[in-house]
């Protein structure tokens, strides 16, 4: 069958930020239906909807710059499926761009290595980012299922600046991630009320899917 | 005023989202077009509420009105009510997070007893007195209706409005009443007083209650002269124009029931005299299966959802299922159908083929009792053959885990019909030797408006030991025994058969910390205990006391459209294990008259 892919870019706001990436996964799979969109399912004997998402966004953290992978079984106007789903979605999650994908490229969540967030702090942490930055080791504890353990998170900033109370940082995502909120414990242990955004999800060259 | 929820404490929460609205197909309106604001309080966690019907049809019927606003707020879960009082956050509302005290109507539904300390729980959480006495000219106008509303009593000191019937028949009139009282600048007592006349309302204030040195009632008279004597239910007559929403709401996390629902008909043709609803929904009204089929296709078109659940009372009593069934599956090929009372004695492979699926492979049936005798007193009109006639058929059908469901504590139960009970569960499996029979035990609450109303209700220890028994006898490799608490249903006993004074009791547990009475975990009987003996309540009174039929009971000023005399009868006819028909094969003259076979069978 002839298939068309195309690779969403969306926005997850406001009280949208609390609702878990499970269930961010099924209200896509719902509108997806809703609009009508011509969905590709999957072969097999429980047929699911073609959707993949880049990367799962940690609850609470807003997103401006996220994306999704979906398979139509023909060819729809970019505009008629950013239309189609932005007439279904509840307040806070918004299509906000779409492109077709090439056929040889590779799915969104194969290729990610890294996100880009900002995040809004109340006070000046610039020293404290100048020496994150010349230092080569940077031990933080890092709490699982199977314990705590010392992990060197400097490799895994790929970039950080600071300015006016907002720090931007490109940090690594996948098998050896780093979420923001470890970063900022060590930055500021015990902070309250930071704002968290996920601006980009990045692939190779540290360029936006 | 809005109230706001900072980041820190909704991750702080069990699943924020229970707390936010903005779910698929709510409603918003611009609140500077509005005049009339009703919160609609579901006393349940939002999982619970989110899956009721009732809340659905009245959120859509009451926002069809361009002036009047109706918005949600459930129980709040333990860790969320923590925060909220340390933070002094009041109850609000999920679409426009407006703190309760704020609107015009609060309205409750009564699905089940054990969350009546849910609901004075959520108006301490809202800064509304409980007692109706103590609020003011400004404090909302609570009303409560749905399931349990046929004995208002136990909550008369606290509700404003008891609304009983179908809430499509006179919801928009007592609105409109109130609109117009406002236009006027009337007093709330002046609206109260208005809607006296119209049918199915009864507003406690207007009537007082004596009782006799035994305890029981003595009186029961208006002191209001626009107040009626009695007071009928309202219902729908043509429930085939009757509004219907074109949607339902769609959370954003799972509910305990996520799907579509589809309602048949309204009441039921059985009589099992056990069950309040199928005297109190009287009579029998059903939908025609193509205004179904168009009303079921556009809620799975409006909602995309994946099942759709045919309820009723007795859905396999709808004598067009079938068709109903081939029609809607032609359509929507994928969806899984949910049947969630369909009786052993009329399915069909069809039937039960049609509503397999994977992910549920188990199906309940409800034998009741274990004898035939004991089924015969309750009117449960199966026989064991037909239930193994069911079972078999389900196993034909791949369906291997099958669920019997029982009540014990039935009025005049032995051990023998305790012991059929695990008889009738070994009986099923060796049908299928390697099904899983799950046995689910329950203990049977007299309600008003059944001819048990005048039994005694078994005391949590003779409960117990059933319970016990069961344990040892029905527990085996392949057969499950599930027991419900019987201290829970020793004090469900006592407020579905409360008067006035339960009430007291109800707001006393609350403030010794009663909430979430009907789950498990949380039920705390000691609690209440403390709280019969502190407003000098014997449960005993209204739990285990048989009623003389000449008794007057709390509820005699509810009118149903069954009568009382019928309900006698049904008593004597039980007490010599006569079998009433269902009211398709013949009518008992039950006296709702209203009715598609009253005296034409």
């Amino acid at each position: 069958m002839y298939m068309e892919r195309y690779r969403l870019k969306f926005e997850k706001l406001g009280n949208m930020r609390f609702i878990g990436h499970l269930d961010t996964v099924a209200l896509f799979q719902r509108c997806l239906k809703l609009a009508q969109l011509p969905i590709s399912y999957s072969k097999g004997y429980h047929p699911r909807q073609e959707v993949a998402f880049a990367l799962p966004l940690g609850l609470g953290i807003a997103g401006t710059g996220e994306f999704v992978d979906i398979q139509l079984d023909r060819e729809i106007l970019q505009s008629d499926i950013i239309d189609g789903l932005n007439a279904h979605f509840p307040i806070g999650i918004k299509i906000i761009g779409a492109r077709q994908l090439e056929p040889n490229e590779r799915i969104a969540p194969r290729i990610v290595i890294a996100a880009e967030y900002e995040i809004i702090v109340h006070k000046n942490i610039e020293p404290q980012i100048y020496e994150l930055l010349n230092n080569e080791e940077v031990i933080v504890i890092k709490k699982s299922k199977s314990g705590e353990k010392p992990v060197n998170i400097r490799p895994l900033i790929f970039e950080a600046t600071y300015e006016n109370n907002k720090l931007r940082t490109v940090l690594a995502t996948g098998e050896r991630n780093l979420k923001p909120q470890l970063l900022m414990e060590y930055l500021m242990p015990g902070a309250e009320n930071i704002y968290y955004t996920r601006t980009d999800i990045l692939k190779e060259g540290l360029k936006s899917l | 005023m809005t109230i706001s929820l900072s980041d820190e404490l909704l991750l702080s929460v069990e699943k924020p989202s229970r707390y936010l609205g903005g779910e698929l197909n709510t409603v918003i309106k611009d609140l500077n077009t509005v005049k009339t604001r009703f919160l609609f309080c579901y006393p349940d966690v939002y999982e619970v509420g989110m899956s009721n019907i009732g809340l659905n049809i009245l959120y859509y019927f009451l926002n069809r009105r361009e002036q009047t606003y109706c918005e949600r707020a459930f129980a709040p879960w333990l860790d969320m009510e923590d925060c909220m009082r340390q933070q002094g956050i009041p109850l609000f509302s999920l679409e426009t997070k407006t703190p309760g005290a704020d609107f015009h109507f609060i309205g409750f539904t009564l699905q089940y007893e054990m969350c009546y300390t849910n609901i004075i729980n959520m108006l301490d959480l809202a800064g509304i007195a409980p007692l109706s006495k103590e609020r003011k000219e400004n404090d909302p106008i609570l009303i409560a209706g749905g399931p349990c509303v046929y004995n208002p009593e136990p909550l008369a000191d606290i509700i404003d409005i008891f609304y009983i019937g179908d809430g499509e028949a006179v919801l928009d009139s007592l609105l409109d009443v109130y609109e117009e009282n406002k236009r006027n600048q009337g007093t709330k007592n002046q609206f109260l007083e208005k809607i006296l006349h119209i049918d199915g309302i009864y507003v406690p204030r207007f009537y007082d209650v004596t009782y006799n040195i035994d305890g029981t009632l003595a009186g029961f008279a208006k002191n209001n002269a626009n107040a009626k004597n009695k007071i009928s239910k309202v219902i729908v007559r043509d429930i085939d124009n009757m509004f219907v929403p074109k949607t339902q709401m769609v959370p954003l996390i799972e509910t305990a029931h996520y799907r579509a629902t589809l309602e048949l008909f309204r009441g039921c043709i059985r009589g099992c005299r056990f069950c309040q609803a199928g005297y109190t929904h009287r009579p029998v009204r059903e939908k025609s299966p193509d205004n179904l089929l168009a009303q079921g296709e556009q809620i799975l078109t409006n909602t995309g959802h994946e099942e759709i659940s045919l309820s009723s009372l007795s859905t396999g009593d709808y004598i067009p299922l079938p068709y109903l069934i081939e029609n809607l599956l032609k359509n929507f090929p994928t969806t899984n159908l949910s049947l969630p009372s369909l009786r052993i004695d009329n399915i069909t492979a069809e039937i039960i083929s049609n509503t397999q699926n994977i992910r549920r492979s188990s199906i309940t049936f409800a034998p009741e009792a274990g004898s035939q005798r004991l089924r015969d007193i309750i009117n449960k009109d199966i026989t064991e053959e037909e239930i193994f006639n069911g079972a078999r058929l389900a196993f034909e059908n791949g369906h291997s885990k099958l669920k019997l469901y029982f009540m014990i504590g039935l009025p005049s139960e032995e051990q023998e019909d305790i012991s059929a009970i695990a008889k009738l569960a070994k009986d099923v499996l060796a049908i299928k030797p390697k099904a899983l029979i799950v046995v689910s035990s329950s203990c049977f609450v007299p309600k008003a408006f059944t001819p048990f109303q005048w039994e005694a209700q078994n005391t949590h220890q003779q409960l117990m030991d059933k319970q016990e028994y069961l344990k040892q006898n029905v527990a085996k490799k392949k057969i499950n025994h599930k027991y419900h608490d019987a201290k829970m249903a020793v004090i469900e006993g006592v407020i579905s058969r409360g008067d006035r004074r339960v009430g007291a009791a109800i707001i006393a547990a609350q403030k010794l910390g009663a909430k979430f009475d009907g789950w498990t975990d949380y039920f705390d009987y000691e609690i209440w205990q403390k709280a019969f003996a502190e407003v000098g309540i014997d449960p005993g009174f209204y739990a285990h006391r048989t009623r003389l039929t000449n008794e007057i009971l709390p509820w005699d000023h509810i009118d149903i459209g069954v009568t009382k005399d019928f309900l006698i009868k049904e008593l004597e006819k039980s007490k010599k294990g006569i079998v009433t028909k269902n009211c398709r094969e013949n009518c008992a003259f039950c006296g709702v008259k209203d009715c598609d076979v009253y005296g034409k069978v």
